[in-house]
């Protein structure tokens, strides 16, 4: 039986431009992320729909066409660095491999440029690092070795799923920086997948929050922070500790109730409304639409803001 | 004291990796001496940066490891010197609860044998077995209309619910939860906060809770100790280690355990 794992996405992004994705597992966030780079498991078939990228559709190219965009001018920063980086062989060779087989450069020249990106994402050492294989480094400078593989080209658009996941929290930091630095740097339009609104803070233009398979909320960073109009990202919200607590004394949570929905066996209703706490009758009968309470910030609710603050 | 669960007194434990083709044996000090106190129905929080000895302690307490020197106390027993038959009453007393459920959980059993299978060795009759098991997930919030599905078919936060089930099955005095939290998302997180204090408060527990996320730990921990390079490098009641910037200095390399929490939000909050 087909799983339904996106639900009428749309959304755009631009160069110079950080877009966060939040939601909980199982919202879709990687099957967006895959579905954007034409990377779906063969199990997968896009319905509809497309995915423009610089005036091409790249649901209508071919792979050989796709090889020469992936990697150059749309790359992707996977969640486990361990996994995206080959056990056998040196990590300098396989930042210049994206060089070789993009820019065609002879060897020499690829390990002069892979060296210097090394040094562009903050691993020291460049030429012994250059020679080490991936189980020698940490996981924090196999994600540096990853991020440079994903900027080497100068790519117009990063999309980075859960890079700091399973990090642990000194790392987390240190990576999220490379990128807000990356963002800086490079005039890259950024899609920053993560279930931490925390780590949107300060670094996102835009947030996009997923839930069961649907962009639910979209608006500025600061818009949806503050002001959150779905009680999904307003419930996500609250499970961010609190940094001040004793001060504040939030010292509990008020967590999301139950479980994210089965995807095989969605009704024909908001998603959200078994969990929902501002829910109303109408949200049991049928699939709120989306629409623009305030401007530039959009939501699929029946009862949008009647959530409150986050906090 | 006699209101503590377990003492740790001046436990040493040396590990001397094996290395093949080395004549050179190189040893590494994972913990240096530890003293510690864990009060009876309370939650001290273990924290420190990778490698200061963190999840060493829990295993030896947990009977994991054995400690090269140094004693544990449980319960006004010494359990340092015990193995075998004579460790068994304790092991039942103190679970462990692992980072990736995932992994910890057999593939192959169903959820009621996952929980059920401790009862099964110690004895009990097939009815029991799974009229406790059942009970157990009830406990934690497990539908027992999903008592045979496996582990694959549920989600992160529900797996484990069910490592925690397993855990309790034996009713034990001491759970040790190592970085139990730290693979789930943000609003399971909140969601097992909230469980793990409602079992505290139900079942009279104990917890260890070895975690790096300082940003969790005012939600959880009546005590925090900091650990550095095998040792403890500080005690204190958790409201002081929040207060006070003295202690966040050893806290510090732990990491901002921040960008998990509100430090980046803080600007947002009204």
């Amino acid at each position: 039986m087909p799983v339904p794992a996106l639900r009428d996405v749309s959304f755009a992004i631009s160069r110079g431009e950080v877009v966060g994705v939040l939601g909980e597992s199982g919202a879709g966030k990687t099957t967006l992320a895959m579905a954007a780079l034409q990377l779906l498991a063969p199990t997968a078939r896009i319905v509809n729909g497309s995915v423009r990228f610089m005036g091409r559709d790249l649901t209508r190219l071919k792979e050989k066409e796709l090889e020469r965009i992936r990697g150059a001018q749309l790359s992707l920063v996977f969640q486990e660095p361990a996994i995206s980086l080959s056990p056998v062989m040196r990590v300098g060779t396989q930042i210049a491999n994206v060089l070789r087989a993009h820019r065609g450069w002879n060897r020499a020249h690829c390990r002069g440029q892979a060296e210097k990106l090394m040094a562009e994402v903050g691993l020291r050492e460049t030429e012994r690092m250059y020679e080490a294989y991936p189980h020698e480094l940490s996981s924090g400078e196999k994600q540096r070795v990853v991020v440079a593989q994903a900027i080497a080209c100068e790519p117009a658009i990063v999309i980075a799923d859960e890079p700091t996941a399973n990090l642990d929290t000194t790392t987390e930091a240190q990576v999220l920086q490379l990128f807000k630095d990356m963002k800086a740097r490079f005039s890259l339009g950024l899609l920053f997948i993560t279930h931490n609104p925390a780590l949107l803070a300060g670094f996102a233009d835009r947030v996009m929050v997923m839930y069961a398979g649907q962009i639910v909320e979209q608006g500025p960073l600061a818009a949806v922070l503050q002001q959150p109009l779905h009680p999904y990202s307003a419930g996500l919200l609250r499970c961010v500790p609190d940094d001040r607590p004793f001060e504040s004394g939030k010292k509990s949570f008020l967590p999301i109730p139950g479980d994210p929905p089965d995807l095989a066996t969605l009704p024909n209703a908001c998603a959200f409304e078994v969990r929902c706490r501002s829910r109303l009758p109408i949200c049991a009968t049928c699939v709120p639409d989306v629409t623009q309470p305030a401007p530039g910030q959009s939501v699929r609710c029946f009862n949008p803001g009647e959530c409150g603050n986050g906090f | 004291m006699a209101s503590d669960l377990v003492r740790a007194v001046n436990l040493r434990k040396i590990y001397r990796p094996h290395r093949w083709f080395s004549a050179k044996t190189r040893t590494v000090v994972a913990l240096d001496g530890v003293d510690l106190a864990i009060p009876r129905g309370a939650t001290l929080a273990l924290t420190g940066q990778s490698g200061s000895g963190k999840s060493t302690l829990g295993r030896c307490i947990a009977g994991l490891e054995e400690p090269t020197s140094g004693e544990i106390w449980f319960d006004e027993q010494n359990i340092s010197g015990l193995s075998g038959r004579d460790l068994r009453p304790f092991r039942k007393e103190i679970q462990f609860i692992f980072q990736d459920a995932g992994t910890a959980l057999n593939p192959r059993f169903s959820a009621a044998a996952i929980v059920e299978e401790p009862l099964v060795i110690a004895g009990w009759n097939e009815q029991e077995c799974r009229r406790r098991a059942l009970e157990i997930m009830d406990q934690v919030q497990l539908s027992p209309a999903w008592a045979n599905r496996r582990p694959s078919e549920f989600s992160g936060g529900q797996r484990q619910r069910l490592a925690i089930a397993r855990a309790l099955t034996l009713d034990p005095k001491l759970l040790i939860l190592d970085e139990a939290l730290s693979s789930v998302d943000m609003s399971i997180r909140a969601q097992l906060v909230n469980l793990l204090l409602q079992l505290q408060a139900s079942l009279g527990l104990t917890y260890l809770f070895i975690s790096h996320d300082l940003a969790l730990l005012p939600y959880v921990a009546d005590q925090v100790a900091i650990m550095n390079k095998g040792r403890i490098v500080e005690v204190c009641g958790v409201a002081d280690f929040y207060r006070h910037d003295t202690h966040r200095g050893y806290a510090a390399p732990v990491g901002t355990g921040y960008a998990t929490g509100g430090r980046w939000l803080g600007q947002f909050r009204n």
